[in-house]
C-alpha cells in the first residue's frame, strides 16, 4: 500500500518549470472505485435474496439472470469515461509567479492564479486516497467572486505536499518583496513568527496533551488536542447546551398533549417524556463524541513563519493552511456547560474565497482552556496585542429589551402546554419568569471592547461568542435601528469583514456611541503611510 | 474639499435624484397590478367572482401603500462623501447607517435597468471584499454617476483591499 505521508515534501514534482501536467492517473480509480463498491454491494445483496428469498420461480429467475445489472454497469462504465475524460483534460502549470490550471471538456477554462494573491493552499485527503495515496490540493485568492478556489483532484501526496510548500513559500518571497519585509515563509529557525514557542507556559501544557503529531520541519508546535479533551469538548459542545432545552421543551409538549388525552395515566406520560429527554440527549451526546473524535482526530497547530498550520482527521486527513495576516476575524465560542469547564472554542476566520460559502473560511480549534486563550492568541497571531479586551457592558435599556425578548420567548414555549393542562396547567405560564434571570446573564456577557489591534463584540448566553476583528480588517461598518430601538436610542452595531457571511454584531448598542464606532473603525483601516 | 473628479468631499449631504421616486413607484406598483390582474381574472374564469374582488382589492391597496412611502422613503435617503469614506444612511421602518472607507473599495458597478434608463437614472454599486456591506447609491443621475465612479476610484485602494 502506498503511503500517505502528508509531511514529507515529494520527490516527483521537479519544481517551478511551468510544464503543463496532468493530476495522478489514479484520479479515475478514486472516482470509480466508489461506484463500483456500491455496484458490487448490490449484486451481493441482491444474490442473497435470490438463494435465501421465498419469491416465485418467476421473479427469482428474473434476478438471477446478469440482466438487473447491466443498468448500474453501464452507469459505470459512463462515469469511468467521464472522468477519464476530465482527468485527461485537466492540466496544471507551475510558474514562479503563476499557478495555472486548464480545465473542462465543452467549455474550456483557462485559470491564471496569482501566487502572490494566494490567501490559503490547503491538502485534504480522504480514506481512499489513504489507500490510494493521493491528496487533493486546493488553493484559494483573494476577491469578491465565488470563481477563485482551485481545486487540484488528485495528486500523489508528495507532489501535493511540494507544490503547496512551493506556493507558499514563494508567496512569502513576493509578499517581501512588495512590502520590504521579511519573507517569513515557511523554512527553519529564524523565520518561524515572532512569538512561536515563545511562551513556555503553552508549551508545557502542549507537551502535556500531544498525542504524537509531528510537524514538518522548520514548523513550530503551538496545540496539540487529545481525544480525551476532544471528547470532553464534545460533551460540553454547543449543540448539546441548545439541544437539552429543546429536548426539554418538546419532553414538556409531549407530556402535556398525552396528559390532556387521558388524564388517569399522569404518571406514565410524565415517565415516558423523561425517558424520551434522556434518550434523545444521550443518543445525541453519543453521536457528537464520535463526530468530533473522527473529525479532529490528531489536532495540531504550528507555526511556519507567517503561516498557521492545522492537521487533524482520522478517516479524512486534513492539512490546513492559514496565513497569519489573512485572518479577518477569531471567534471565541462557549456555552453554560463549557464555562463550567473553563473550555472554549475558537473560530479563525479568513478571507478565501468568500462567495463560496462560510464553511472554505472557517477554521476551528474545536476545544481549549479558556486561561489559555490570550497566550494562544499572541502566539498565533505573534502580536501581544492580540488578546481580549476588557468588554464595556451595555446600558439598562438594552437589559429592559433583552428581559422583555427571552421572556416572551419562553412564554411562547409554556404557553400551548398551559391551556392544554389548565388550570393546574397555567403554573407553567410562571416559567416565562425564567426569561429574566436568562436576560440578566445575557446582559451581563454582551458587551463592546477594543485593545487599538482588535475591536470585540461579545453576545449570548446559550451560544455566547466573542468575535475579535483585527481594526485593520474591517472593511465598513453599519448600524440598523429598528423602530422599537429608535425610541428608546438604541441601535445594533455590524462589522463587515471579507470573507463572510455574517457580519459581527452587538444589539442594542447605545445610539451615539454605535454611531461614533460606525464612523471611526473603518477608518482607521487604512493603511499607514510607510 | 473638491476632488479633480467634481465629487465633493467635505460631507455634505445629497439626496438621492427626486426622478427616483418615480422609479420606486413604478417598481413597487407594477408587480402588484400584474399579480391583481392576474389572479382576479383566474378567480373570475374558474367562477369566484368574489374572490376575484377580494384580490384586486388587495392588490390596489398593495399598491396604494408601495406608493405612499416612496416619498418617505425618499426624505430618509441620504448619503455624503468625505475625503476618507463615503457615508450612507436610509430606511423607513429600519434606518440603516453604513461607512464605507474609500481604501477598501474594490470594484464599482453601474447599473441601469430599463425603468433608470427610461428615467435617465443609474445604481452605483460599490464591493468591497465583504459580501455584507452595504453601498449601493440608487437614484444616481445617468452622466453624474460616470464622474462619480471616476472618483471614487481614484481614491480606492492599489492592493487587494484584504
Amino acid at each position: 500500500m502506498p503511503t500517505a505521508d502528508l509531511g514529507s515534501p515529494g520527490a516527483a514534482w521537479p519544481g517551478p518549470d511551468g510544464v503543463a501536467r496532468r493530476t495522478s492517473p489514479l484520479t479515475v480509480a478514486a472516482a470509480v472505485l466508489p461506484i463500483l463498491g456500491g455496484l458490487v454491494l448490490f449484486a451481493m445483496t441482491t444474490s442473497l435474496q435470490v438463494v435465501v428469498g421465498p419469491e416465485s420461480s418467476a421473479t427469482s429467475s428474473t434476478r438471477s439472470s446478469p440482466g438487473f445489472l447491466l443498468l448500474p454497469a453501464g452507469f459505470l462504465v459512463l462515469t469511468g469515461a467521464v472522468q477519464v475524460l476530465r482527468w485527461f483534460t485537466t492540466t496544471y502549470s507551475v510558474f514562479p509567479t503563476e499557478l495555472v490550471v486548464d480545465e473542462g471538456v465543452l467549455s474550456r477554462e483557462h485559470r491564471v492564479l496569482p501566487i502572490a494573491r494566494i490567501q490559503q493552499a490547503d491538502t485534504h485527503q480522504n480514506l481512499l486516497g489513504k489507500v490510494l495515496g493521493l491528496t487533493e490540493l486546493k488553493v484559494d485568492v483573494a476577491g469578491s467572486s465565488g470563481s477563485t478556489q482551485v481545486k487540484l483532484r488528485l495528486l500523489d501526496a508528495g507532489t501535493a505536499v511540494a507544490v503547496r510548500d512551493y506556493v507558499l513559500r514563494r508567496r512569502a518571497e513576493l509578499h517581501a518583496a512588495e512590502t520590504g519585509g521579511p519573507a517569513g515563509g515557511r523554512g527553519p529557525g529564524p523565520s518561524a513568527g515572532p512569538n512561536a514557542g515563545a511562551d513556555p507556559s503553552i508549551d508545557d501544557r502542549i507537551a502535556a496533551t500531544t498525542i504524537g503529531t509531528t510537524v514538518s520541519a522548520g514548523e513550530t508546535a503551538v496545540l496539540a488536542i487529545g481525544p480525551a479533551r476532544l471528547a470532553l469538548g464534545a460533551v460540553t459542545h454547543s449543540t448539546i447546551a441548545l439541544g437539552i432545552p429543546v429536548v426539554a421543551a418538546g419532553a414538556l409538549w409531549f407530556a402535556a398533549f398525552s396528559i390532556a388525552q387521558s388524564s388517569d395515566r399522569v404518571a406514565g406520560f410524565v415517565l415516558a417524556a423523561l425517558t424520551i429527554g434522556v434518550v434523545a440527549t444521550l443518543g445525541l451526546v453519543a453521536v457528537m463524541v464520535l463526530t468530533t473524535i473522527l473529525n479532529h482526530y490528531g489536532f495540531a497547530v504550528s507555526l511556519a513563519g507567517e503561516d498557521i498550520h492545522l492537521r487533524y482527521g482520522l478517516l479524512e486527513t486534513r492539512n490546513l493552511t492559514v496565513p497569519r495576516r489573512r485572518v479577518q476575524q477569531i471567534t471565541l465560542v462557549d456555552n453554560p456547560l463549557r464555562r463550567v469547564a473553563g473550555l472554549v472554542e475558537l473560530h479563525l476566520h479568513t478571507a478565501a474565497a468568500p462567495g463560496a460559502g462560510e464553511t472554505t473560511t472557517k477554521f476551528t480549534i474545536p476545544v481549549l482552556a479558556a486561561a489559555d486563550v490570550d497566550d494562544l492568541l499572541h502566539t498565533l497571531m505573534g502580536d501581544d496585542r492580540w488578546r481580549v479586551p476588557t468588554l464595556t457592558p451595555r446600558s439598562s435599556v438594552a437589559r429592559h429589551r433583552a428581559v422583555a425578548r427571552r421572556v416572551a420567548a419562553v412564554l411562547a414555549i409554556t404557553i400551548v402546554p398551559a391551556i392544554v393542562l389548565r388550570p393546574v396547567g397555567l403554573i407553567l405560564v410562571a416559567l416565562a419568569l425564567l426569561g429574566i434571570p436568562w436576560a440578566d446573564a445575557a446582559h451581563r456577557s454582551a458587551g463592546r471592547g477594543t485593545t487599538g489591534t482588535v475591536v470585540a463584540l461579545a453576545h449570548g448566553v446559550l451560544h455566547h461568542r466573542v468575535d475579535l476583528v483585527p481594526v485593520d480588517r474591517i472593511q465598513s461598518a453599519r448600524t440598523t435601528r429598528s423602530i422599537f430601538q429608535r425610541r428608546v436610542g438604541l441601535s445594533t452595531l455590524h462589522l463587515d469583514i471579507a470573507g463572510s457571511a455574517h457580519a459581527p454584531y452587538l444589539w442594542d448598542l447605545d445610539a451615539d456611541p454605535a454611531a461614533t464606532l460606525r464612523r471611526d473603525l473603518p477608518r482607521r483601516s487604512a493603511p499607514r503611510p510607510a | 474639499m473638491r476632488d479633480a473628479g467634481g465629487l465633493t468631499l467635505d460631507g455634505t449631504v445629497h439626496q438621492l435624484d427626486p426622478r427616483i421616486r418615480v422609479v420606486w413607484a413604478v417598481s413597487s406598483t407594477v408587480p402588484w397590478v400584474v399579480l391583481g390582474i392576474a389572479g382576479a381574472a383566474i378567480a373570475a374564469v374558474t367562477g369566484h367572482p368574489p374572490l376575484a374582488g377580494l384580490i384586486g382589492v388587495v392588490a390596489v391597496v398593495a399598491a396604494v401603500i408601495g406608493v405612499s412611502i416612496v416619498g418617505w422613503r425618499w426624505r430618509c435617503w441620504e448619503w455624503s462623501a468625505w475625503d476618507d469614506a463615503l457615508e450612507l444612511q436610509h430606511g423607513v421602518l429600519n434606518r440603516r447607517a453604513s461607512v464605507v472607507p474609500y481604501h477598501r473599495i474594490q470594484q464599482i458597478d453601474i447599473h441601469r435597468d430599463p425603468i433608470d434608463r427610461i428615467f435617465g437614472l443609474s445604481k452605483l454599486i460599490l464591493r468591497t471584499a465583504a459580501a455584507t456591506s452595504d453601498a449601493t447609491l440608487p437614484g444616481i443621475a445617468a452622466p453624474h454617476a460616470d464622474e462619480l465612479r471616476h472618483a471614487l476610484l481614484r481614491r480606492s485602494g492599489h492592493d487587494d483591499a484584504v
